[in-house]
């Protein structure tokens, strides 16, 4: 499979030299969080316990934005617990928005995949041998959790927030044919140059950034799996689904029609 | 339904070749509905000489409202079946709630102070 | 499984949406192809009104998102002239 210049390989001829390798496969998890000091002991936990269980080589990375609460001594402590091969702490200053979190994450990732995650407990760490496991079977690019589709759910999401994810994923599938289920979700596997490239094209924030991703990924002719996820929500409570959120979602989706 | 595995175009052993600019989805729907809308014009104007019987002409004249109204009640129906749906994960929440004690536990018992 | 509420909720969009289809359907498709004097014509408004409801809801649903809009981007702006 002949190519012009190595980094523009096509993703076919990519995929085929990497299924050779599975002993060598290592996982890293990014995690930015932000004033996550009682959350970030337990997902670290439930991770170790996911990985160990299932013998995965894996690490951490923890991208602390200078949380007010303490987070960053949580995490030293988890450091010394775990192991610093384990977990790594890669902290910044201020808070900086999640693209930039990823970027600076990944220049220390020493895993051939990338797993990203929410550090709130939303995102439940037994999936991710079920993303591996996906990800082998179809030698996808990406594996994206899905809360929309299968086994796929919510917990704690009363019936006014269900019907606008709904509704939104609803619009948003009719104008973007994305050809994948769940879009905003952001409990994804991505194999680590996929990641990069996408962050590099990528420009909006928030939902709408995770949204972008998947779309460009189609563009660029990534494959895309699926695994039904549960999204525990338990801070729903603090009014996340705001006009706000809302008005700068339409705006991000209707931009992504204009543009691509 | 959406297919959530997209594969790339199936090229064997071919080089890469100058990327393809593909429309936007704007552009896709705009052209999508120039051509229907056109083809309507057309119908509905008797432009073609074609002389359609008095009741077909009246099912044709409404047709882009009947369109928008289906597709109305398409978007609601689905919606309203994937609300009614959407799985409520209390199992995962129970056990979500358990391990957080067991990890407090374990993690305190590791030297960790909360 | 989704609860109870949700479920009902639900499902009765599904139903709503079916009813609205159907005699929308029956309206504009089949109508035409029945005879003038059948009885079932009394069930209908007159035809114009085929047209003139659907666009009068859909122009309203379009005037409540552009209110729904500017109230939050009005908002915003009370929002951040405060924090100057």
């Amino acid at each position: 499979m002949a190519s012009s210049e190595a980094s523009r390989s096509s993703p076919r001829s990519r995929r085929e030299l990497e299924v050779r390798n599975p002993r060598q496969d290592k996982y890293s998890v990014l995690l930015p969080t932000y004033n996550e000091r009682e959350n970030l002991p337990l997902i670290v936990w439930l991770l170790v316990k996911s990985f160990s269980e299932s013998g995965i080589n894996y690490e951490v990375i923890i991208i602390d934005d200078g949380s007010p609460d303490g987070t960053r001594d949580v995490a030293e402590q988890l450091e010394k617990i775990y192991g610093a091969d384990r977990i790594l702490l890669r902290p910044r200053e201020k808070k900086l928005g999640l693209g930039t979190a990823y970027i600076h994450g990944m220049k220390h990732a020493t895993g051939n995949y990338i797993i990203i995650m929410d550090a709130d407990l939303s995102h439940h760490p037994k999936f991710i041998p079920e993303f591996i496991r996906k990800q082998k079977e179809g030698n996808f690019d990406i594996v994206s959790g899905t809360r929309y589709k299968g086994s796929g759910g919510v917990y704690g999401w009363d019936l006014k927030r269900k019907i606008i994810s709904r509704g939104a994923n609803f619009i948003t599938q009719i104008l973007l044919r994305p050809g994948a289920s769940d879009l905003t979700g952001s409990f994804r596997l991505y194999r680590k140059e996929v990641l990069q490239k996408l962050i590099e094209k990528c420009v909006s924030k928030g939902y709408v950034f995770q949204m972008e991703m998947i779309v460009r990924a189609r563009q660029l002719n990534y494959t895309i799996g699926e695994v039904p996820i549960s999204f525990v929500d338990r801070v729903y409570g603090e009014s996340k689904l705001g006009g706000n959120e809302i008005v700068s979602f339409l705006k991000g989706l209707l931009t992504l029609f204009a543009t691509t | 339904n959406f297919r959530a595995q997209s594969s790339g175009p199936h090229r064997e052993g071919e080089l890469r070749g100058p990327k393809v600019v593909t429309m936007t989805k704007l552009a896709q729907w705009l052209w999508g509905l120039a051509i229907l809308g056109s083809i309507w014009a057309v119908l509905t104007m008797g432009s073609l000489g074609l002389e359609l019987p008095s009741s077909y002409q009246e099912v044709l004249w409404p047709l882009p409202a009947y369109l928008l109204v289906s597709a109305g009640c398409y978007a609601l129906g689905i919606v309203g079946y994937r609300v009614a749906t959407f799985h409520d994960c209390e199992d995962a929440a129970r056990e979500l709630q358990s391990q957080i004690q067991e990890a407090r536990a374990d993690l305190v018992r590791k030297g960790l102070r909360f | 499984q989704a609860t109870g509420t949700d479920q009902v909720v639900g499902l009765g969009l599904v139903a709503i949406s079916l009813i609205i289809f159907t005699y929308y359907t029956a309206w504009v498709i089949l109508l035409p192809f029945i005879d003038s004097q059948h009885v079932i014509h009394k069930y209908f408004l007159p035809r114009a009104y085929a047209v003139a409801i659907p666009l009068a809801v859909g122009l309203l649903l379009l005037l409540f998102v552009g209110l729904f809009i500017t109230y939050v981007m009005l908002k915003n702006q009370r929002v951040t002239k405060k924090t100057q």
